[in-house]
C-alpha cells in the first residue's frame, strides 16, 4: 500500500513525465465523479423524500431536494404502534455486541491450538479438515432448522449468537496470524512456567489484537445485517432483530396496506419508507469511520489467504 | 512403560527414541500433555458438530417421507422417491433455470466492474479525491440486502420513485410499476449487486496493483511507452493472475446467489423469473412444510455447487499455479 501512496503523492507533473496526458487525467476524474454520484445520489434522494410531504412525493415532485418540508415521516415512527421497531434496534444492538465478543473469543480460542505444529497439538490436521468442510458445505436449510430447533433455541436472541460462534474463514485468518508469531515467545513463557492457557491469553491474544479487531468488524456487520437466520428461528415479534422488522414494515405497506380507521397521511407512504431507510442506515454511517480503519486490512488478509 | 519404577532409569528412558515417538503419536498422550490446548479448541469443535455436522447428517430426510411427529428415527424411508419427484416437478425447471441465469448474469456482468474501478482509482493523482470516491464506493457493502433492496424499490417505485419522476417530467410518460415487470427483475438484481459490491471488491485489485514494481513503469516511460501502452503491456498482464483466480472463484460460487437479495427484491408477480433454489426451499419447505422434497432440492444444489467449486479450483491451479485451497 505504501508504494501506491508514494506513487499517488507525486502529483500531476510526475504523471505527465510518465506518459499520462492531462486530458486522460481529466477523463478519469470525471468518470470517477460519476461513480461517486451514482453511489451518493440514491441516499440524497431518500433523504429528500424522507423530509418531504407524502402527497408531494406521491405526485412525483421530489428529486434531490425536499419539498413541503416536514419531520412527520420520522415522527410517524414514534407512534406506539412502532414500538417493535425500536425494540428491534435494541435486539440488534444486543445480538451484535454480545455476538461479536462471543464469536471473536471462541474463534481465537480454537485458532490458537490449531496454529501449533503437529507434535504439540496432534488434532490440528483433523480440525483443519473440519474447518474446510465447514467452508465448502453449509447444511441444507430444513435439516439445519430442525436440528437447531431440537436444541431448544427457537425464539431466543441467543440462537443467532450461537449459530455464529465460529466463522470458519475468519478462523483461518487468525490461525495464520498466530503462526506468524515467533515460537521463541512461547518457549520463553513455557520456561517461566506459563501453561498453554496463559500463553494463549497473555501472549498470543494481545498480540493478535489487530487481526481480532478486523474479524470482529466483519462479524459485527454480519450480525447487524442478519436476516434469514432471524426468519428461520425467531417468531416472537418482541425478539426480532432490525432487518426482518424493517422488511416487514415496508413489505406490509407495499403489498397489503394496513387497514386503520384513523387517517394518517404518512401511513404506507413512500416518504415514510424513505425515512425508514434513513433510520436504519444511520447507525452504519455513524460507525463507518471505525469500520474503514479495519476493513481494508481485513480484505487484504483475506486475499493473502487466497 | 508408564509403570516402570521411578528413579535412575527414567531420564534415560525419556531420552530413548521409541519413548518419544510413542508420546507424540498417541492422541491420548497428547491430550494428557496439553490438556489446555484441547480445552481451548473444545467450544469451537462443539459448535461445528452441533451447527454443521449434525444438520448435515440430518440431510437424510431427503431419503425419507419426513414427518415432524415421527422425527428422524421413525419417519419411513422412501429411497430416491423425493429426488424423482423433484425432477418431475414443474417448479424444478423454473428454479433451476432461474438460479443458473441469475447466477451467470451476476458473475459475468458484475465481474468487470471492480477491475475497471480499481484501474481508474489507481490512475488518479489527487489522493484526497481518490479517498473520497473510495469512501463512497465501499459504503453500501456494509448495508443489509433489506436496506439496499428497499433503496432500489424506492428508486423504481411508481409513487414518486426518482426514475418515474424523471420519465414524467422530462418525457411526459405515465409512471410504471417496474418491480412487477418480469423483464425488469434480473437487470435490477445485477445492477443492485454491482452498486453494493463493486466498490468493496475493488480493494483486492487495488492491492494487486500496488504490488506491481514501479520500476517497470519507469523503464517503460523512458522507452517512450504511453500511459495506454503501459496499461496493456504492464498493468493488465500483472493483474491477470488475480483476475483469473477471482473469475474462477466467481464461477465456482455462482449458484450461491444468496437468499436475502432475491427475497427482498422480488414479489409474487415476478417469482416466475426470480425464484431460485434458496427462496424456493424457504417458501415451500419452511413456510409450507414440504420438508423432505425441499431438502432433496437443497442437496442437489449443494452437490452441484461442490462439483463446480472443485472443478474451478482445479482449473485455477492449472492456469495460475495456485488454487483457492
Amino acid at each position: 500500500m505504501r508504494t501506491t501512496a508514494v506513487r499517488f503523492g507525486r502529483g500531476l507533473r510526475q504523471a505527465r513525465k510518465m506518459g499520462a496526458s492531462i486530458g486522460g487525467q481529466i477523463a478519469i476524474v470525471v468518470v470517477l465523479g460519476i461513480v461517486g454520484l451514482v453511489m451518493l445520489l440514491p441516499f440524497v434522494n431518500e433523504i429528500a423524500k424522507s423530509l418531504s410531504d407524502p402527497e408531494i412525493v406521491k405526485r412525483g415532485l421530489v428529486g434531490l431536494w425536499p419539498r413541503g418540508i416536514t419531520l412527520g415521516n420520522y415522527r410517524y415512527y414514534l407512534n406506539p404502534e412502532f414500538d417493535g421497531l425500536w425494540r428491534a434496534f435494541a435486539n440488534s444492538v444486543y445480538i451484535t455486541a454480545v455476538g461479536t465478543v462471543w464469536s471473536v473469543f471462541f474463534t481465537a480460542c480454537m485458532a490458537y491450538p490449531m496454529s501449533k505444529p503437529r507434535h504439540i497439538f496432534r488434532a490440528g490436521p483433523a480440525l483443519s479438515l473440519l474447518i474446510v468442510f465447514a467452508i465448502v458445505f453449509f447444511p441444507p436449510m430444513i435439516p439445519y432448522f430442525l436440528a437447531v430447533r431440537s436444541y431448544g433455541l427457537m425464539n431466543t436472541r441467543w440462537v443467532i449468537i450461537l449459530a455464529h460462534t465460529i466463522g470458519p474463514f475468519y478462523l483461518i485468518i487468525v490461525r495464520t496470524f498466530f503462526r506468524s508469531l515467533p515460537q521463541e515467545l512461547f518457549d520463553a513463557a513455557q520456561i517461566d512456567g506459563a501453561g498453554d492457557l496463559r500463553q494463549a491469553f497473555q501472549i498470543a491474544f494481545p498480540l493478535a489484537k489487530p487481526a481480532l479487531a478486523t474479524i470482529g468488524i466483519y462479524t459485527a456487520v454480519l450480525l447487524w445485517n442478519i436476516y434469514l437466520h432471524a426468519l428461520l428461528f425467531i417468531r416472537d415479534p418482541s425478539l426480532m432483530p432490525l432487518q426482518p422488522v424493517v422488511r416487514s414494515l415496508v413489505a406490509t405497506a407495499q403489498d397489503t396496506g394496513v387497514v386503520s380507521l384513523e387517517y394518517n397521511p404518512f401511513r404506507n407512504s413512500e416518504s415514510a419508507k424513505s425515512a425508514l431507510v434513513i433510520i436504519s442506515t444511520a447507525p452504519i454511517v455513524l460507525v463507518y469511520p471505525l469500520l474503514q480503519r479495519y476493513f481494508t486490512k481485513g480484505a487484504l488478509l483475506g486475499s493473502i489467504k487466497s | 512403560m508408564d509403570r516402570s519404577p521411578p528413579g535412575a532409569t527414567l531420564p534415560a528412558q525419556a531420552l530413548t527414541k521409541p519413548h518419544k515417538v510413542r508420546r507424540t503419536k498417541s492422541l491420548l498422550g497428547n491430550i494428557r500433555r496439553h490438556p489446555q490446548l484441547y480445552l481451548l479448541a473444545l467450544p469451537g469443535v462443539l459448535f461445528l458438530i452441533l451447527f454443521r455436522v449434525v444438520p448435515g447428517a440430518g440431510s437424510i430426510i431427503a431419503w425419507q417421507d419426513y414427518n415432524i411427529f415421527a422425527g428422524f428415527a421413525q419417519s419411513p424411508w422412501v429411497g430416491w422417491q423425493n429426488f424423482q419427484e423433484m425432477f418431475q416437478n414443474t417448479f424444478f425447471d423454473r428454479i433451476f433455470r432461474n438460479s443458473l441465469i441469475i447466477g451467470f448474469q451476476r458473475v459475468l456482468f458484475s465481474f468487470p466492474a471492480p477491475i475497471i474501478l480499481a484501474l481508474l482509482l489507481n490512475e488518479v493523482r489527487n489522493r484526497r479525491y481518490q479517498r473520497s470516491i473510495q469512501t463512497l464506493a465501499y459504503f453500501p457493502h456494509f448495508l443489509s440486502w433489506v436496506i439496499v433492496s428497499q433503496i432500489f424499490l424506492n428508486l423504481l417505485s411508481p409513487d414518486g420513485g426518482i426514475l418515474n419522476v424523471i420519465r414524467e417530467n422530462l418525457f411526459g410518460l405515465e409512471p410504471r410499476f417496474f418491480m412487477i415487470e418480469p423483464r425488469v427483475f434480473r437487470p435490477v438484481v445485477v445492477i443492485s449487486y454491482i452498486w453494493k459490491q463493486a466498490g468493496f471488491d475493488s480493494i483486492i485489485y487495488l492491492a494487486a496493483l500496488s504490488a506491481i514494481d514501479p520500476q517497470l513503469y519507469e523503464a517503460a516511460s523512458i522507452d517512450g511507452a504511453s500511459r495506454w501502452t503501459q496499461l496493456w503491456r504492464i498493468t493488465l498482464p500483472s493483474l491477470l493472475p488475480t483476475i483469473v483466480t477471482l473469475f474462477l472463484i466467481g464461477i465456482g460460487r455462482f449458484l450461491e446467489i444468496g437468499f436475502d437479495q432475491i427475497w427482498t427484491l422480488s414479489n409474487p408477480l415476478v417469482w416466475e423469473v426470480a425464484d431460485i433454489f434458496d427462496t424456493y426451499v424457504y417458501r415451500v419447505g419452511l413456510l409450507e412444510g414440504a420438508y423432505s422434497i425441499t431438502t432433496a432440492v437443497n442437496l442437489f444444489k449443494a452437490a452441484l455447487s461442490f462439483v463446480l467449486i472443485f472443478f474451478t479450483n482445479a482449473l485455477a491451479k492449472r492456469t495460475t499455479g495456485t488454487g483457492v485451497f
